[in-house]
């Protein structure tokens, strides 16, 4: 998945990707907060077909279809920059290749990439800290050989065994329940999360009533807590893996030297407070057991602190230093350029 | 050059330090750690289920774990909650040597990131 390019494009203007259920009256309240009927709403309506000539009556979109989005004009008369008078608009070949790709990810891929867009317009540097936290999360859950999922899966076994006689009525009871019991004591407090609002033991239970399969529910709760898994797992990889291509696609945009500079500085500094972050963590691991929530806590305190102390040392580097021109010669700039 | 010049510049610089040390260096070590500490270590004796999942793998959450890990065997206190203080009872001489080299740079990259940004922080 080329991500560079899609959150590059994300970033001149956005580009919505429409989900079931949506129709433009909810698309234009969502983004620009103008209710139906309003005079705003009409110029968003009116903006937005302009943009979009492949929308041909507005009430009538389709799933996966992507538009585009822009400010709209300020009241004040100052004209939002069009993106077609912006030199870095979208080709139609980038935009052939953004669509077909985006057509061809399964719907929870285009969440998560959409969430990606999102954490790197909003957080930058520190989605590589967030990413961390999101792989961790995916290795708490296990996969289906080990961790809770694996743990999850015995409750198969024990039913059968109780089915064929192997074991009585009391020992089924007493297994499951110190099994679903280790279960909700890793996850914490996070237990009801992955059991949409239900404890695991309530989750699990096995429909003793005709039609449904009597480990219907175990089948279908590992099922979706595998899928869950790989999923954070993967997205959390990819997210820090594209950090810093993030951060080379900021500089390729940037406009002037010292801004080049201080995003160098910016990525450098909020990497290095990230590596102490990890490095403190590492050194009092064995110390003090860690659980879920402690982990999360963890991934993110570290995340906002290494993203603000790449903001305030960004800050100093044009406060101090912006004569030295950091992207020049250190050759990034030339390294991230289009 | 004034103290602002010479505090921004070591930040960086031992932050990248550290970066190496702790990220490439500690992958390198934790993957030659040698198989019967990390067995006699990683088990249901000393680590939570979930603690387990995280340290297994080729990830940030085994590297994390993996340098705890040598950590201990520098400062077997470490583990002492955990009932690793014996940790160093399995490790070969070499090893220790090794673990309490790299743990004390890396306290020392670590100390220096830290006051060196607190230095500049508080004069700019």
């Amino acid at each position: 998945m080329n991500t560079t390019h899609f959150n590059s494009v994300n970033r001149y203007t956005s580009i919505y990707s429409v989900r079931p259920g949506d129709t433009l009256s909810k698309i234009i309240l969502k983004f620009y907060q103008v209710r139906y009927g309003s005079n705003e709403y009409k110029a968003a309506l009116q903006q937005i077909t302009s943009d979009n000539p492949q929308v041909n009556d507005p009430d009538k979109i389709k799933i996966g279809q992507s538009l585009i989005l822009r400010k709209l004009n300020t009241p004040t008369g100052v004209e939002s920059r069009p993106i077609s008078a912006n030199a870095q608009t979208i080709s139609e070949a980038d935009q052939k290749q953004f669509d077909s790709t985006v057509k061809a990810l399964s719907i929870p891929e285009r969440e998560a990439f959409w969430a990606l867009s999102w954490l790197d317009d909003n957080w930058g540097p520190a989605s590589a800290g967030i990413g961390a936290s999101f792989a961790s999360m995916g290795f708490l859950l296990g996969s289906e050989s080990k961790g809770n999922i694996s743990e999850l899966k015995k409750l198969d076994g024990l039913y059968q065994d109780y089915k064929a006689g192997r074991l009585t009525k009391g020992q089924y009871d007493y297994r499951r329940r110190k099994l679903l019991e280790t279960v909700a004591k890793n996850l914490g407090p996070t237990e009801k999360l992955f059991f949409n609002g239900q404890k695991a033991r309530e989750s699990m239970r096995i429909s003793r009533k005709g039609g449904v399969p009597a480990t219907s529910a175990i089948k279908k709760n590992t099922d979706k807590l595998a899928k869950l898994s790989k999923a954070v797992a993967k997205g959390g990889t990819v997210l820090t893996a594209v950090n810093l291509g993030l951060a080379c696609d900021q500089i390729a945009r940037a406009k002037t030297d010292v801004e080049r500079s201080s995003i160098i500085v910016e990525t450098a500094a909020s990497t290095a407070v990230g590596t102490l972050a990890g490095a403190a963590i590492a050194l009092v691991v064995l110390a003090t057991p860690v659980g879920w929530v402690s982990a999360l806590v963890l991934g993110t305190v570290s995340s906002f602190g290494s993203y603000t102390i790449g903001k305030m040392a960004a800050r100093t580097y044009k406060e101090h230093y912006s004569d030295i021109n950091i992207a020049a010669n250190t050759g990034i700039g030339d390294v991230c350029s289009y | 050059m004034q103290l602002l010049d010479i505090a921004f510049v070591t930040f960086f610089v031992s932050g990248g330090a550290l970066l190496a040390w702790f990220v490439v260096l500690g992958a390198f070590l934790v993957f030659f750690t040698p198989k019967n500490i990390k067995q006699y270590a990683f088990n249901e004796r000393h680590f939570s289920e979930v603690e387990l999942a995280i340290s297994s793998g080729f990830h940030f959450g085994s590297l994390i774990y993996g340098v705890g890990l040598i950590a201990s065997v520098c400062f077997p206190l470490l583990g002492r909650k955990r009932g690793l203080a014996d940790i160093r009872s399995v490790c070969g001489r070499g090893f220790i040597y090794v673990c309490v080299f790299y743990t004390t740079v890396m306290l020392l990259l670590m100390l220096t990131v830290i006051i060196s940004m607190i230095t500049w922080l508080s004069i700019s």
